[in-house]
């Protein structure tokens, strides 16, 4: 059994918006082993994005954050001051976010940025732009001693990703949160990137929370996946039974309204309706209104329960 | 074989390169060839997908062939006539659907002001009949009537779309150009969309150009499909034929790509080039894994296939060495 790297129990985000008061996290609890991918997949307003931030204290403001504890090997993040978490973050934790466009510093090069983070890290010059020219051969970026010279302006967009994955891989961290990493990419380069990812990971043993929308992104590159709807965690698994035979109906139905064969075979197996409002939600399951399977009791709270070994899913009537 | 509706023949279409201030000052500018030489058929009644990935040049092709740019060179008929022979005519029978709902509606107006715009322009009739018009409009795609009263950032994105595609069909168009009309919204939500689509279309028997990155979809949803690469179309075909057997090298990685289940590397490898400077020969070749010297060196002919299906590739003209 490979050791518990980080262990989020009970996470509760607050925002106070125009339209009320909304949770986009509310007791979300997930664990990562030390070089486990999780994946983290929902639609829009499901608070999947807010969550993963949320967990290594990232999202702004920070009062946002209003419960819960975040045990990174053992410690909690939350208790941490500022400078403790700075200091963790640099080294164990990094991030990869969607537009790496905005991610990147527009006015300083490529080797600049690249060095710049190795030398915070008190390291020589020569040996910074080793490492730096390094990680982008291994980026299987072409000519990186042009590309050192480069602005992220002068890039493509899969390269602007490649680079910036090398920026979150420089010091090797030990848990990498990857928020929606190939969304803006090609599908022809989403394939390359996400392979360049994956072995990169097991190559420093790093762990990752995959943030996505995508299922067949997720079911590529985690090991286990948890369905996030209306600031819930829905449904839990290993992600090749749960992508098999989902339990919950949220899942269920997800997966079925991706589009397979053609019009000849019927109309798209919708989900009715819209996601709820987070400012109205119901009482018990948020999904209940656009559930087949609704009863009566769907208006209390039904937690994740063990439904199978290694899965949970908070629905009364789930099964694997 | 019936008459296309819309016919495409040789179509490019060419912009300047924002020039450098030193560019602007050196002749031979440089020029973004977003479309080259097109040639398409598009019969009545059909859904044809226009798939490729940024850069292919597949919103601008959507854009020529609803007049909204004029084609660089080759010639747009709609009907066998060119559009420009009587515009406003061609602007009943011809529509837009946009990717985004959020920026294409005008957000300081309400349904009802949005949706009589189309009518007005095109003196649909008096205050009375566009109302009811508008009303009908809206059953049509599945909102409330009530829904007039509102403002664009009152809806879900899913509403706005319908907004948007009743807007399209408000003075009874024959034709819609689809562009990405679902790639904004999540996967549970397009789907409504995609089967209000299909209802439509064969409810008013209209012929749709849906332009999408997504092959999976395109697939689902369309008669044939057109793949694009760089400007250029490589491969058309019927769309269980394309999805079963692909004949251009881009198509197979382009699904290899989208079918995946596992992380195996692509079958193409790098990424697009500029179409500011396309490959010469072939636009593929640089990323083609079965290139061979001529494709560097010639540009491949578009060959017809049986069923109306064409590709553009030397593996089926002769070999690539």
């Amino acid at each position: 059994m490979p050791e518990m790297l980080f262990e989020v129990r009970d996470l509760v985000t607050r925002f106070r918006t125009e339209a009320g008061e909304i949770h986009p996290s509310r007791h979300v609890s997930f664990h990562l082993a030390e070089g486990e991918v999780l994946g983290l997949v929902g639609e829009s307003g499901s608070g999947k994005s807010v969550t993963a931030r949320a967990s290594v204290r990232l999202q702004q403001p920070e009062g946002a954050t209003i419960g819960g504890a975040l045990l990174f090997r053992g410690q909690d993040l939350r208790k941490l001051d500022a400078a403790a978490l700075r200091a963790l973050r640099a080294r164990q934790i990094a991030m990869v976010v969607q537009d790496p466009a905005a991610a990147l510093n527009p006015v300083m090069t490529i080797g600049r940025q690249l060095t710049r983070i190795h030398r915070l890290h008190g390291g020589t010059e020569a040996a910074a732009r080793e490492a730096a020219l390094g990680l982008l051969r291994r980026m299987r970026i072409a000519e990186p001693e042009a590309r050192m010279a480069a602005y992220p302006h002068q890039l493509s967009g899969g390269m602007r990703q490649r680079v910036l994955i090398a920026l979150a891989l420089i010091c090797r961290p030990a848990l990498l949160i990857a928020d929606e990493p190939t969304t803006a990419l090609d599908v022809t380069v989403e394939a390359e990137i996400l392979a360049l990812l994956d072995e990169l990971r097991r190559e420093l043993g790093m762990a990752m929370l995959m943030i996505s929308h995508n299922l067949s992104v997720i079911g590529r590159i985690c090991d286990r996946v948890a369905v996030m709807y209306a600031g819930r965690i829905m449904e839990e698994g290993p992600t090749a039974a749960l992508l098999a035979a989902p339990a919950h109906p949220y899942t269920r139905a997800l997966l079925a309204s991706v589009p397979r064969g053609s019009k000849a075979d019927g109309p798209l197996p919708a989900i009715p309706g819209e996601p709820p409002d987070l400012a109205r939600l119901p009482a018990g399951c948020p999904f209940q209104s656009r559930c087949p399977g609704a009863a009566p009791d769907c208006t209390q709270d039904q937690p994740l329960r063990p439904i199978a070994p290694g899965r949970r899913a908070a629905c009364w009537r789930a099964a694997a | 074989m019936t008459a296309p509706l819309l016919a495409l023949q040789g179509v490019s279409k060419h912009y300047a390169a924002k020039p450098s201030l030193l560019g602007r000052l050196l002749p031979n500018q440089p020029v973004v060839r977003a479309v080259q030489q097109v040639t398409l058929d598009i019969a009545p009644g059909e859904i044809l997908g226009l798939v490729g990935e940024s850069g292919s040049g597949k919103s601008t092709l959507g854009r020529v062939a609803l007049h909204l740019e004029p084609p660089t060179e080759g010639q747009v008929l709609f009907q066998g006539r060119p559009p420009a022979e009587d515009l406003a005519g061609f602007r009943r029978r011809a529509q837009m659907v946009f990717q985004d709902p959020q920026s294409s509606l005008n957000r300081s107006l309400t349904i009802e002001r949005i949706l009589d715009s189309p009518l007005s322009v095109h003196r649909y009739g008096p205050a009375a009949a566009r109302r009811a018009r508008i009303v009908e409009l809206l059953e049509l795609v599945g909102l409330r009537a009530d829904m007039m009263r509102r403002y664009p950032h009152e809806l879900s994105g899913g509403q706005r779309q319908r907004v948007g595609i009743a807007r399209a069909l408000a003075i009874e168009p024959a034709f819609l150009v689809l562009d990405e009309p679902t790639s904004a919204l999540d996967v549970s939500i397009q789907a409504q969309v995609v089967n209000l689509l299909v209802e439509l279309q064969q409810r008013l028997s209209l012929t749709y150009l849906f332009i999408s990155h997504d092959l999976r979809l395109v697939r689902w949803l369309c008669d044939r499909i057109a793949v694009m690469y760089l400007g250029r179309i490589v491969e058309v075909g019927p769309a269980a034929q394309l999805w079963e057997a692909p004949a251009h090298p881009y198509t197979r990685a382009l699904l290899a790509a989208v079918t995946a289940e596992t992380l195996a590397p692509p079958e193409a490898a790098g990424e697009v080039p500029s179409p500011i400077r396309p490959p010469p020969g072939c636009a593929f070749h640089p990323r083609c894994p079965a290139a061979g010297p001529r494709c560097a060196a010639e540009a491949p002919r578009a060959l017809a296939q049986p069923l109306g299906a064409m590709v553009a590739c030397h593996l089926h003209d002769g070999g690539v060495g």
